[in-house]
């Protein structure tokens, strides 16, 4: 089983860079959800002056909506690690000894809800009568990016 | 000639969120305190009442959506944005708050 050491680089290494990257396709989804939501994050902003961005920012919010979906697909499957054998799965389920399965949630209605607004108004979004509704999408956009962050830090406590 | 917005789309949709949010922290707070309950949410076995409570948040979001729609179709909505957005606002809030452990796990023992 491939193994990672605490200093293992890609370079000076006997195992395959593919196999490496592919046996934690989880980390992966991961870092591009980050820098998925850094790009729509500064999108979300200009809605009001470029009306459209939107077509950019929806597609953004598909691309946030399949990874978070397949981040929990890997999560239920048990193909992220080994050590989420079915047995510890249940246990940590029936302790919620960690929110990451409940906030989780956050993210996924938060895009679906942007992907709804913005699908409706298209390029009047940036109209003066959407400006509550363009609120609501960079509100959404701020807190799951807030809640992908926890989410990521919280394995630090 | 410019296109009609269905309003009633946008808002349905926060409507939804807002209230399957609240669905969400008070579905995990009833599973964390009642045993039967979680053995219920215990849709998938293998993964316990998680599963239960991701169905359930499924199920609570598309119903009150279609109800929204239903409710919301046709209608003037303007008067409505103002209070939807506020109350996504603290649904939000609300949920992030309700969801930490330390406050769904609290517990008061009365002697």
């Amino acid at each position: 089983m491939l193994q990672w050491g605490p200093m293992e680089g890609f370079l000076f290494t006997n195992n395959s860079v593919l196999s490496m990257a592919l046996s934690n396709s989880g980390l992966i989804l991961f870092g591009a959800l980050l820098i998925v939501y850094g790009l729509v994050l500064g999108l979300v902003f200009v809605l009001h002056s470029n009306h459209h961005i939107y077509r950019t920012v929806v597609g953004g919010f598909a691309v946030i909506l399949l990874l978070l979906l397949g981040i929990l697909a890997l999560d239920f499957s048990g193909a992220s690690g080994s050590y989420f054998t079915f047995d510890e799965t249940r246990e940590l389920s029936e302790l919620l000894s960690t929110h990451r399965w409940l906030i989780i949630q956050l993210p996924i209605l938060l895009t679906i809800s942007s992907i709804g607004i913005l699908l409706t108004y298209r390029e009047r979004i940036s109209d003066a009568h959407a400006k509550e509704y363009r609120f609501i999408v960079q509100y959404s956009t701020c807190i799951s990016l807030f809640t992908i962050l926890l989410i990521a830090l919280e394995s630090l406590v | 000639m410019t296109k009609r917005i269905h309003e009633s789309v946008a808002l349905s949709a926060v409507l939804a969120v807002s209230f399957t949010l609240h669905f969400a922290w008070i579905a995990n707070v009833l599973v964390y305190r009642v045993p039967e309950i979680a053995t219920l949410f215990s849709v998938l076995p293998e993964v316990g009442p998680v599963s239960g409570l991701y169905t359930c948040s499924i199920g609570s979001f598309l119903c009150l959506f279609l109800l929204s729609l239903l409710l919301a179709k046709g209608r003037d909505l303007s008067h409505w944005r103002t209070r939807t957005l506020w109350f996504f606002m603290a649904s939000v809030i609300l949920f992030l708050l309700m969801t930490m452990p330390v406050v769904y796990q609290v517990g008061i023992v009365v002697e």
